[in-house]
């Protein structure tokens, strides 16, 4: 069934179509909730939170070309409401290890998501929404409800920032490892 | 995507396809059962008021001997072993655990609760589901409850919660914190299962529960900053849970602000919290005032224990893993 058919059909209340609809973003969702949650199952219900409010409120979406838009706004405000919830900091023991590709992949992506976490709100939401999600400026400025030229600057400060983080890690690596005589 | 930049990462975050395709399911369904709520009854205001905590104390939670509907006999078995309940565990190994025999069918699904505890400020209750179960897939199905008549205005009263396999039918457990600020000895607390697996229907209980003995300390702490105060009022320390009562003030506009409270003993920093916890909302002139609760989901460490306590406030529209830091302050028990 077309993308477009499928958010009609959504926006009457028919719940196949909209899970459906909704399971063609699943890996885009399922990726972005774990970089805000750090593990699987904090992640899952971030992505059941958001269903179920996206499943509420869809006969509101008024333009369906911005579904897109629209969908992630609810899953960064399902995160938000779920890291408020937990209220605490992810202790580094719950950021889980990853189970496909190799082991540097492996080791790289949990660096990532314990760097993401790191970083403050706005250059988070910012990198997640361009980088990852694939937005356009215009867009991520839209969810953010701040002007273009802040996301490029939040995008510039924040992509420094998690080099400067990741690098600052693979320093420390080098440093514990011991040296070749 | 930009750049490729770091999308080698992100591309390795593995998804766990049918979990997520069950997860969208379970909101889809938790949606659809709201809905369905919602049009049989009005909603009230958003803010908890101490004139409505009363109005659904009075009407949700009866107070009442209960002495005739509990059994008095202690229950020893493995009915928290399963579940992620380091309260109802601890209870279960000190025989605490009131053994429950109440049952409901609808639909040909019989739902039994087998046990319940009251310790301090936390209820929990387990309960079997037998007869005709329909899931969704080869995974475990999922119930759908609402406690205290799912009154929109406590948090968590409607839940979804998942079945676990156990014998030919499957077992589930609730877990509550009691949305007053004053405790009865003795209560009933009113539940309905809306939907088991596939099928919606009704099966309603009222569980009897009966505190355990515990002992309430009177606090007189306060900590403030930034137009923040909060002042410690008292701890209810039961067998296996402690509760912290607070009273915060924020500025106006600070309703959605959210004290959590970072705890450490002896052996370091207490994870099992249900932290910021609203009992009661209400607005003074230019000012909020919010009783709350965070409770320690464990027994504390030895008899005379010392805790330190971090308060934090989470402020509304900011990231809520930078919170207000507030200054900490130590509790000895002597």
């Amino acid at each position: 069934m077309e993308h477009l058919e499928l958010i009609r059909k959504a926006k009457t209340g028919d719940p196949e179509s909209f899970e459906k609809l909704l399971s063609l973003y699943g890996d885009r969702l399922y990726r972005t909730a774990f970089l805000y949650a750090g593990n699987r199952e904090d992640a899952l219900d971030i992505i059941q939170e958001t269903a179920c409010k996206a499943f509420l409120a869809i006969g509101n979406l008024k333009e369906e070309k911005y579904f897109s838009t629209w969908l992630t706004r609810i899953l960064l405000n399902a995160a938000y409401e779920f890291l408020r919830k937990r209220k605490r900091d992810i202790p580094f023991a719950s950021v889980e290890k990853f189970s496909g590709g190799t082991e540097s992949i492996r080791m790289e992506s949990m660096d990532l998501v314990r760097a993401i976490q790191r970083l403050r709100k706005s250059y988070r939401d910012a990198i997640i929404l361009f980088y990852y999600q694939d937005l356009p400026i215009k867009e991520v400025a839209k969810i953010m409800k701040v002007p273009d030229g802040t996301v490029k600057t939040y995008l510039k400060r924040g992509k420094e920032e998690l080099k400067s983080i990741l690098e600052g890690w693979e320093f420390d690596e080098r440093r514990m490892a011991p040296e070749k005589i | 995507m930009k750049e490729g930049w770091h999308l080698k990462k992100y591309n390795a975050i593995e998804v766990p396809e049918k979990e997520v395709r069950e997860a969208i399911r379970a909101g889809i369904r938790k949606a659809g059962l709201s809905v369905s709520k919602k049009k049989r009854r009005k909603t009230g205001p958003l803010l908890l008021s101490a004139a409505a905590a009363a109005l659904i104390l009075a009407s949700g939670i009866f107070l009442s001997p209960v002495a005739d509907a509990l059994a008095k006999v202690p229950f020893i078995g493995q009915l928290y072993g399963n579940f992620d309940d380091l309260v109802g565990k601890h209870l279960e190994s000190q025989q605490l655990i009131t053994r429950l025999n109440q049952s409901a069918a609808d639909k040909g699904i019989k739902v039994k609760i087998t046990s319940a505890y009251y310790d301090g400020a936390i209820l929990g209750a387990t309960f079997d589901v037998n007869g005709k179960v329909k899931g969704n897939g080869s995974d475990p199905p999922y119930a759908f409850y609402e406690i205290f008549g799912g009154d929109e205005r406590i948090s968590d009263s409607k839940e979804l919660v998942r079945l676990e396999p156990k014998g030919k039918g499957f077992t589930g457990h609730i877990r509550l914190y009691y949305p007053a600020s004053d405790l009865p000895e003795n209560a009933t607390f009113p539940l309905a299962f809306k939907a088991i697996g596939e099928t919606e229907g009704e099966w309603k209980f009222n569980v009897p529960v009966e505190q355990l003995p515990y002992e309430k300390l009177k606090m007189d702490k306060a900590v403030s900053k930034q137009g923040i105060r909060i002042h410690f009022d008292s701890m209810i320390v039961g067998k296996a849970s402690t509760a912290i009562d607070y009273t915060a003030i924020f500025p106006k506009g600070g309703e959605e602000n959210q004290v959590r409270l970072e705890i450490y003993d002896d052996d370091g920093e207490i994870k099992s919290l249900m932290d910021g916890i609203d009992l009661e909302v209400k607005k003074e002139g230019q000012q909020v005032i919010v009783k709350g609760r965070t409770i320690i989901l464990r027994p504390l460490n030895g008899d005379r224990p010392s805790l330190t306590v971090y308060p934090k406030v989470a402020l509304a529209g900011e990231d809520p893993n930078e919170p207000l830091e507030l200054e900490p302050f130590r509790i000895d028990f002597k």
